[in-house]
């Protein structure tokens, strides 16, 4: 099990626990945790349960593939390096932190 | 002031959650017919089916409701209206006051118009689900009628645990009323290759399943087709009694103007159940992103927040490999154009009308997709030519003369 910070807009932050094969979205979700939408369930499809992962923990993500790749082109907030849908996040590495973009929709 | 939702699908929770962020301050009272936390729906007809054993996944996590103080009424069967005293009545007599009332009473299933001898099973709650799913993991015969997103949805999930499915439709095509012919009989090849078989043109007249493990279909040719279990998929209508038993305006779901206002001035409509003016039209969509843009268009309605609302419908099936991506609205008799290579792993149908693109079908073509999704968000539809520029041309279309014969 690793722990994720999501950082929100406002500074404010939760520490969410991600289980072995949970995705970091269902874990955010069934946290609780505002802004992260994953209107579609977890199949790549809606691009709004977008993160943007802090540079020094880039090396703790699980490889891109091209659908979640091409679908942060459609991404409600600005698109940046750390950007990943965090329905996609399977098979942490490590420990993360990352930020909650302002919208999702 | 109090503000009450009748309906904690997605178009009520992205409501109730998206008028608190803009800051409003009232009693938020979110009616919940289901005894489950409010849940996603589209998991139920594909992960949920494949893995029942996971939590299903809730529109927001159990914190989120106390945090931001909206009140969640579970079990809550609202059974009448009273426009005059702004009350609403609950099945076991309790009664709420309101100041403003918002339908999100999400869509139903009709009556089959055949015979039934059983029970009708359909895919539609996660009680639903939790039914289907033993049974499709002991490798079942199943016929689903009905070839729309869930019926293929369930198809290629049940074909994948093992189950004989057999997929019968009054249609001569897949998903007739929502993708054009080619992308129809592309889907199709992509089925019948994973051995799920098709019955098109099927009548149903009656359906039987007196016990568990015995189902048969009789169609109105007199052929029969049995199985273990039959699935009803034949769509879904919205659900208006309560706001017809009301007064207020109805026809194929309730109708509301540009800011989602019904005909009482108290009362809004969002999501399946609304038939919304869309320009000159009405036009009603059972789709899960309509639902939030409409929810977040009633919260800005509601606290005057500043916006312009210009919806950019788009729909998505997942039927196992299969990825159907859909950005805009299409009429019956656009033309179509197709974008890569039908018979490869991806490609798309442009959809145009007076050389406009009016909508783009993506077989796993994510990047078609994306383009498309950007260019139909804008106010006017883009001219043909602007397509070809932006990129999501990427080889010259060729157009569709007439639909492939099936």
């Amino acid at each position: 099990m690793v722990k994720v910070t999501l950082v929100q807009a406002d500074g404010s932050s939760a520490v969410v626990s991600v289980e072995p094969g949970q995705s970091l979205m269902r874990a955010a979700v069934l946290a609780g945790v505002p802004g992260i939408v994953a209107e579609c369930g977890g199949q790549a499809m809606c691009a709004t349960c977008h993160v943007y992962v802090r540079e020094d923990h880039l090396d703790a993500l699980p490889v891109m593939g091209d659908e979640e790749e091409e679908m942060l082109e459609v991404v409600a907030s600005e698109r940046r390096p750390g950007s990943r849908l965090s329905c996609q996040l399977v098979g942490l590495a490590d420990d993360v932190v990352g930020d909650v973009p302002p919208s999702q929709i | 002031m109090r503000v009450v939702v009748v309906g904690a699908g997605h178009a009520g929770v992205e409501f109730a959650d998206a008028l608190r962020r803009n800051g409003f301050d009232g009693e938020l009272t979110l009616l919940d017919e289901q005894a489950d936390q409010p849940y996603q729906r589209p998991p139920l007809s594909k992960d949920q089916l494949r893995d029942p054993a996971q939590q299903p996944l809730p529109i927001r996590g159990e914190a989120f409701y106390d945090a931001a103080r909206i009140e969640l009424v579970r079990g809550a069967v609202v059974s009448t209206i009273d426009r005059a005293a702004r009350e609403v009545s609950m099945g076991d007599g309790r009664r709420l006051r309101y100041d403003t009332l918002v339908l999100a009473t999400g869509s139903q299933s009709p009556t089959p118009p055949w015979q039934v001898t059983g029970p009708i099973r359909r895919l539609r709650t996660l009680d639903d689900t939790r039914w289907l799913a033993p049974v499709l993991r002991e490798r079942c015969r199943i016929i689903v009628i009905g070839a729309g997103y869930v019926g293929l949805e369930v198809a290629a999930a049940a074909g994948e645990l093992g189950c004989e499915v057999l997929v019968a439709t009054r249609g001569r095509r897949l998903m007739s009323r929502a993708v054009s012919a080619p992308m129809s009989s592309a889907v199709l090849l992509r089925h019948q290759a994973k051995g799920v078989a098709f019955r098109f043109d099927a009548v149903v007249a009656r359906v039987d399943q007196p016990r568990p493990g015995y189902a048969a279909v009789t169609l109105a040719d007199g052929s029969e087709l049995r199985a273990d279990v039959v699935l009803e998929a034949t769509g879904v209508g919205p659900r208006t009694r309560l706001a017809r038993e009301a007064g207020l305006e109805v026809s194929d779901g309730v109708l509301v103007d540009s800011s989602l206002r019904t005909s009482d001035p108290a009362i809004f409509a969002i999501g399946d159940c609304a038939r919304m003016r869309y320009g000159q039209a009405h036009l009603r969509l059972e789709s899960l992103p309509n639902a939030t843009d409409q929810a977040h268009h009633l919260a800005n309605v509601l606290t005057g927040a500043a916006h312009a609302f210009s919806p950019a419908p788009w729909f998505w099936s997942s039927q196992g490999k299969i990825r159907l991506q859909i950005a805009g609205l299409s009429a019956e008799d656009d033309a179509s154009f197709i974008v890569g290579d039908e018979s490869d792993g991806a490609f798309s149908v442009l959809r145009v009308r007076d050389g406009r693109v009016s909508c783009v079908e993506s077989l796993n073509d994510i990047k078609t997709h994306s383009i498309a999704r950007r260019m139909l968000s804008q106010n006017e539809l883009p001219v043909i030519d602007a397509a070809v520029d932006s990129g999501l041309v990427r080889s010259t279309p060729r157009p569709v003369l007439a639909p492939p014969v099936l």
